[in-house]
């Protein structure tokens, strides 16, 4: 698992807004990571809107960019982030083939729930490509350490 | 070797990867509908006649917007044909499913959504392709089928696997 002060990875692809519309997480600066197993799931989406609705109190605190991850293709993700986020500035990007979070060393077999592999629901503090800290729930449906105001109090 | 005259025993293979033909059952393979711990089969009416359309992705525009309200909006007159129902499925999980469901007009008793989550029954019916390099993963290529009695009567799979040609509901209503 990836752990304080590793790079992260720049493998992907990753896609914000639609199949093959590649991004790259930035290697300089302050964000927030937010990988959840499953798009449209009730978990995943009673656990983004905490990070979408605090995204000033993230910028207060230098982290002026979130991204939610997700093991799922870049239609339903921006689908979700339709349903969930429609207007906010939390970017929702898609991990279809796993590699990203396979690199960080952060994907469970779902395949009894979800059908595959998916990511943990974890949320990392990155600063300049590194990772300031990481917080990964034991069992993926719970939200806990990864609740996005218990995550504002740690930081 | 065969002689003639001589039939050829078809093996009943659970694991059958042979292309989903005329004249067959569909694979018995679970899928979900309601839930992940809702394991269903796909079962067309035993007696009567239904519609089995395959989709390549979820919430993919041609699918959102063209393909399935097409079967939506053809419903009355499918039913004129004889159609009791028409039944979706997909390589998507059931929580995308749902959601997807959730946002065509129309939608009826008539129509269910089934998410074939880890592709097992897409494989058997022999009617996967590899869209690793769009969506991540391999998916169901785009079909629709005629069931009567719970036998394929007629199946149009498109070439590529995701256009829409020949798995319209148009198309269909005039195999009908």
């Amino acid at each position: 698992m990836v752990k304080v002060g590793d790079s992260i990875p720049q493998v992907g692809p990753l896609e914000e807004g639609g199949p093959g519309q590649k991004v790259s997480l930035p290697t300089s600066g302050k964000y927030i990571l937010s990988l959840v197993p499953g798009a449209f799931t009730t978990p995943c989406s009673n656990q983004v809107p905490g990070f979408v609705e605090n995204e000033k109190a993230f910028a207060s605190k230098g982290y002026d960019k979130i991204y939610v991850v997700a093991v799922n293709d870049a239609f339903v993700v921006t689908a979700w982030k339709e349903h969930l986020a429609k207007s906010s500035g939390v970017h929702f990007l898609a991990d279809p083939t796993g590699h990203f979070t396979n690199a960080l060393d952060l994907l469970f077999d779902a395949s009894g729930l979800l059908g595959n592999h998916r990511a943990k629901r974890a949320v990392l503090a990155v600063e300049d490509g590194k990772v300031k800290s990481i917080v990964v729930e034991d069992e993926a449906p719970n939200i806990t350490v990864t609740k996005a105001d218990n995550v504002l109090a740690s930081l | 070797m065969l002689r003639h005259g001589q039939k050829l025993i078809r093996s009943s293979c659970s694991s059958q990867r042979r292309l989903l033909s005329v004249g067959d059952s569909l694979p018995k393979v679970s899928v979900r509908k309601a839930s992940p711990a809702d394991e269903v089969f796909i079962s067309p009416p035993a007696t009567g006649r239904s519609i089995l359309v395959g989709i390549p992705a979820a919430y993919s525009p041609s699918c959102s917007s063209s393909h399935i309200p097409g079967f939506i909006s053809a419903l009355p007159q499918l039913k004129k044909k004889g159609v009791e129902r028409v039944d979706v499925v997909a390589v998507n999980d059931v929580f995308v499913m749902k959601a997807w469901q959730a946002t065509f007009d129309g939608m009826t008793d008539d129509v269910s959504f089934y998410a074939d989550q880890d592709g097992s029954w897409t494989r058997a019916a022999a009617l996967e392709f590899d869209a690793a390099k769009v969506l991540g993963s391999k998916r169901c290529k785009r079909f629709a089928a005629i069931i009567d009695n719970g036998k394929v009567a007629k199946l149009f799979v498109e070439p590529d696997g995701t256009g829409m040609t020949v798995s319209t509901a148009e198309n269909v209503l005039k195999e009908l």
